[in-house]
């Protein structure tokens, strides 16, 4: 029980730092900036991305896999995972026996948190180049894998052998209005405080002079809601099935760092996370 | 409360009952200190560097000085303001400002919201105190606070001034701030690492595998001999097919040591494309082990090949590969069948189409083995070099079999690279003839219909001859083409060869180990220089249709009729030929002084003297 209140405390801190992000700022206009086509080479075209969902009663999910597959420049490479942890009666509508998605099918009283669902996911892992971690509401930039796949290889020429994008990414919010009150700058990682017990958090910030950067950042931390790597990432750093939210993002900022990995912030907003969910059942 | 002790465990944070993580916990590229060095947070005392606090973006500057370092992270200054009950008259606060200060000017603020302001109302007192805490990273100490309540409806309340007690302060350390100044900030933590420990260096094992029962077999076996298994990485392009039924991969799917491409067997595009697969998928690999996917290793196999290989850079090769042909094993006589002596690769004569018949063959016995020994060519089935190889120096997709060797020699020694035969024996390879007959990459695309492997094969060898500068075929060799470290014209002289005249000095003819000097004595190359001639006899019964032959002369002519050389067809190969219709079909290569114009087929029998006689012309 006492990881319970550990995780509904943090989580609470965490929405409500962000639900002042979202009154705070007005939608700035995306930067028109030339695409370039560097970095994409028509293998990086075909080459397959392993998407993880971790997924507990969210009316969001079928929107998210809507959006992603419909704006994404190869919809086809899309190999997803999702740990659908759900109630009688749920549905996952189209993408029921859908040839792309592999399934946990978990019924919500069994489920034991959000790590071991990830850790469960870690499992269908079958060799894909890529690997994205996600929760399951999100929203996605049109040609949104082209563009992580370009910063993958623009952050390997740098010579950064292993790359990883994570972040806190921009919020959205369903229903409000066409665009979905989607953030449009791209966010970090502050460090915001030691919890009582132990590991640090953090809190999202806009990214400095982000208007003007051209590769995605350095970053200390990473989030469980959004992961971009080599698939090899979910060998590497497969979840530990007996973390419970508590100590989820520092572990894994430590862990990837320490096998190697670099850690970055995208500098462009590619994927939407929604923050707030209201009528959302949580665990 | 196993959660907890694991992060602890992670974070290196002091706990009664540590829990292993084992794969779950850090990695051994970088270190736990590593991490706070980048990131300027210490976990253990819980200090942040005020490199950090000021929301700069990561890596933190280095702080070389151990003390400094030390102090250079802040401690959280946490104080419980004890407020009486009478301060607060209202109920709709919806801001409470506190501010810290000392008598040097420093201050921070540390306000309640609205949110905070009615959590704490509500709350109500504690023995008719409300009890605030307040934190702050500084690295000065407080001497004082100001309390200042904000009504919604009422505005400004009374503003409070209060001393800390000097008991409740704690202990005035070093400034880190004003210590951060002096740091050369241009000079922060560097992400690229050297493995120092030379045990720790990872090994990544390219493994193109077309249906190949010995792949696992060759893993197994990899692993077990190494002397650290851990640092392997199987980069394998798995070409499969489900339905065979001998052991697969499946089982170190999971191992994050391995990196599959899986690729349907009907997706195959030959040797070259799946060598270019398997590089694709190298990351911070130290070493690459190019192989194919049937061997056997010696113990320690892992560590004799770092220490030959860094052996040869520590005399001055810097650049030193590793390769050549290795001895043979036999996968259903093993290790019985494991041939124990070291190969050289030699070369035999140039085919017509322009590339170099290279072959294994022992060494010879005046040779020095006690150290690698420099050789001519590379082979694809066998190359240790340093990781920098396999990126500089990609496989081309457009050779499918035969060229990809001498292409990859080529290329790697005009890039600089200095090849190496092995002086002992390490790994072994299998011919693997019989166990895959018939399931062989030209074999199933022969199966299906599919001729394109001999168009490829074309188009490699003509690609080739662009390489080799003895033609222009109009291939855009961008990527793959030779280095600019070298010139071809080196490589003659260093391996007796001369590609546009098709000939072998006497070195390369007698397999003399090559000079690595070489290029400061150009001339090597036309020491005793002879042609080599390469003709596929093929003679059939109805060119020599007799019975009765007690031999065949074979005898290659000029064009005055002079004969160049000549060789008999006699005993069992005759009796063969004439009894059992079975056809001389052979390849010959020779060196001589004068190209022959024609090939002279020539039976003679003890009761007829010379019969009949076959001129063919050579073009």
């Amino acid at each position: 029980m006492a990881t319970k209140k550990v995780s509904s405390k943090k989580s609470s801190a965490r929405n409500k730092i962000v639900k002042k992000k979202i009154a705070k700022r007005k939608i700035a206009e995306t930067p028109t900036r030339v695409e370039s086509e560097k970095f994409f080479s028509d293998k990086d075209l075909n080459d397959k991305i392993f998407v993880q969902i971790a997924a507990y009663r969210d009316p969001e999910l079928i929107p998210t896999l809507r959006d992603m597959f419909s704006k994404a420049i190869n919809s086809k490479r899309l190999c997803i995972a999702i740990c659908w942890q759900h109630a009688e009666g749920d549905s996952l509508e189209e993408f029921a026996d859908h040839d792309q998605i592999k399934l946990i099918d978990v019924f919500y009283k069994d489920a034991q948190g959000v790590c071991w669902a990830r850790n469960k996911l870690n499992e269908l892992y079958n060799g894909e180049e890529y690997m994205m971690q996600l929760d399951s509401h999100h929203r996605f930039e049109v040609d949104w894998d082209k563009k992580l796949i370009q910063m993958m290889n623009q952050l390997k020429d740098k010579g950064h052998k292993k790359p990883v994008l994570s972040a806190y990414i921009p919020s959205y919010e369903p229903g409000q209005g066409d665009d979905e009150g989607k953030i449009r700058e791209p966010w970090k990682l502050n460090f915001d405080r030691f919890l009582p017990e132990g590991p640090p958090v953090f809190r999202p910030a806009t990214l400095d002079n982000w208007r003007n950067l051209t590769s995605p950042v350095l970053a200390r931390f990473m989030s469980g809601h959004f992961i971009f790597a080599d698939g090899v990432f979910v060998k590497d750093i497969p979840y530990d099935p007996d973390l419970y939210f508590y100590g989820e993002e520092i572990s894994l900022s430590v862990r990837a760092f320490t096998h190697g990995y670099d850690l970055f912030h995208p500098h462009t907003c590619v994927v939407w996370h929604q923050y707030t969910r209201k009528g959302a059942i949580r665990q | 409360m196993k959660a907890y002790a694991k992060v602890s465990e992670i974070l290196g944070v002091d706990m009664d009952n540590p829990i292993p993580c084992e794969k779950y916990g850090l990695g051994s590229d970088r270190s736990l200190d590593d991490y706070e060095k980048y990131a300027g947070i210490r976990f253990k005392d819980r200090g942040v560097q005020q490199y950090t606090l000021d929301f700069h973006l990561a890596p933190n500057p280095v702080i070389d000085d151990e003390e400094k370092y030390n102090n250079s992270f802040i401690k959280k200054f946490e104080h419980c303001l004890d407020i009486w009950e009478g301060e607060f008259t209202e109920k709709d606060y919806d801001l409470i400002v506190v501010e810290f200060l000392d008598d040097d000017g420093h201050k921070i603020r540390c306000d309640l919201d609205k949110e905070a302001s009615m959590k704490l109302i509500n709350a109500g007192p504690e023995d008719q105190f409300y009890r605030i805490w307040r934190s702050a990273y500084i690295d000065w100490v407080p001497d004082k606070f100001i309390l200042w309540p904000h009504s919604e409806s009422k505005g400004w309340m009374n503003r409070l001034e209060l001393p800390i007690p000097k008991s409740q302060k704690r202990k005035k350390s070093k400034n880190p701030t004003s210590l951060w100044k002096e740091f050369d900030m241009s000079k922060s933590f560097s992400l690229e690492r050297t493995r120092e420990d030379k045990h720790q260096r990872k090994i990544f094992l390219h493994l193109p595998a077309y249906r190949d029962p010995e792949l696992v077999p060759t893993v197994e076996d990899a692993i077990k001999n190494a002397k650290n298994p851990d640092r392997l990485v199987f980069g394998i392009c798995y070409q499969d097919n489900p339905e065979d039924t001998f052991e697969k991969i499946d089982k170190y799917r999971y191992d994050k040591r391995f990196k599959i491409m899986d690729i349907h067997y009907t997706e195959a595009k030959g040797l070259p494309f799946a060598r270019y697969q398997c590089n694709t998928m190298i990351t911070d690999e130290d070493y690459i082990l190019q192989l194919d996917s049937h061997h056997r290793f010696v113990e320690n196999w892992d560590e004799i090949l770092i220490d030959l290989h860094d052996g040869l850079k520590s005399k001055g090769i810097e650049k030193p590969i590793i390769g050549g042909y290795l001895p043979f094993y036999e996968p259903h006589n093993d290790p019985a069948g494991r041939v124990r002596m070291p190969f050289q690769s030699i070369a035999s004569c140039f085919y017509p189409h322009g590339s170099l018949f290279i072959r294994p063959s022992g060494f010879n016995s005046n040779v020095d083995l006690s150290e690698p020994v420099p050789a001519r060519f590379l082979s694809g089935h066998f190359a240790f070099a340093d990781i920098h190889w396999a990126k500089t120096i990609k496989h081309d997709v457009d050779l499918y079999f035969s060229g990809e060797e001498i292409n990859l020699t080529l290329r790697s020694w005009t890039h600089g690279y200095d090849l190496f035969h092995l002086n002992q024996v390490v790994i072994w390879h299998s011919m693997e003839r019989k166990e895959r007959d018939g399931i062989l990459v030209w074999d199933d695309q022969y199966k299906r219909g599919d001729y394109s492997w001999h168009d490829q094969q074309n188009t490699g060898r003509a690609k080739n001859r662009q390489l080799f500068r003895t033609e222009d075929n109009n291939f855009d060799l961008t990527g793959y083409d030779l280095g600019t470290v070298r010139s071809l014209s080196d490589y003659e002289n260093y391996a007796g060869f001369n590609f546009k005249e098709k000939s072998f000095n006497i070195a390369a003819r007698e397999n003399l180990i090559p000079k690595l000097d070489s290029i400061n004595n150009p001339s090597e190359k036309y020491i005793d220089a002879k042609s080599s001639f390469y003709n596929l006899i093929n003679i059939t019964k109805e060119k020599m249709p007799a019975t009765d032959y007690d031999r065949i002369l074979i005898a290659y002519d000029d064009e005055n009729g002079i004969g160049l050389h000549t060789k008999f067809i006699e005993g069992l190969e005759l009796q063969k030929f004439m009894h059992q219709n079975v056809t001389i079909h052979y390849e010959d290569y020779l060196f001589l002084d004068k190209m022959p114009k024609k090939v002279v087929y020539w039976g003679y029998s003890d009761s007829r003297g010379w019969a009949e006689r076959v001129e063919e012309p050579i073009n």
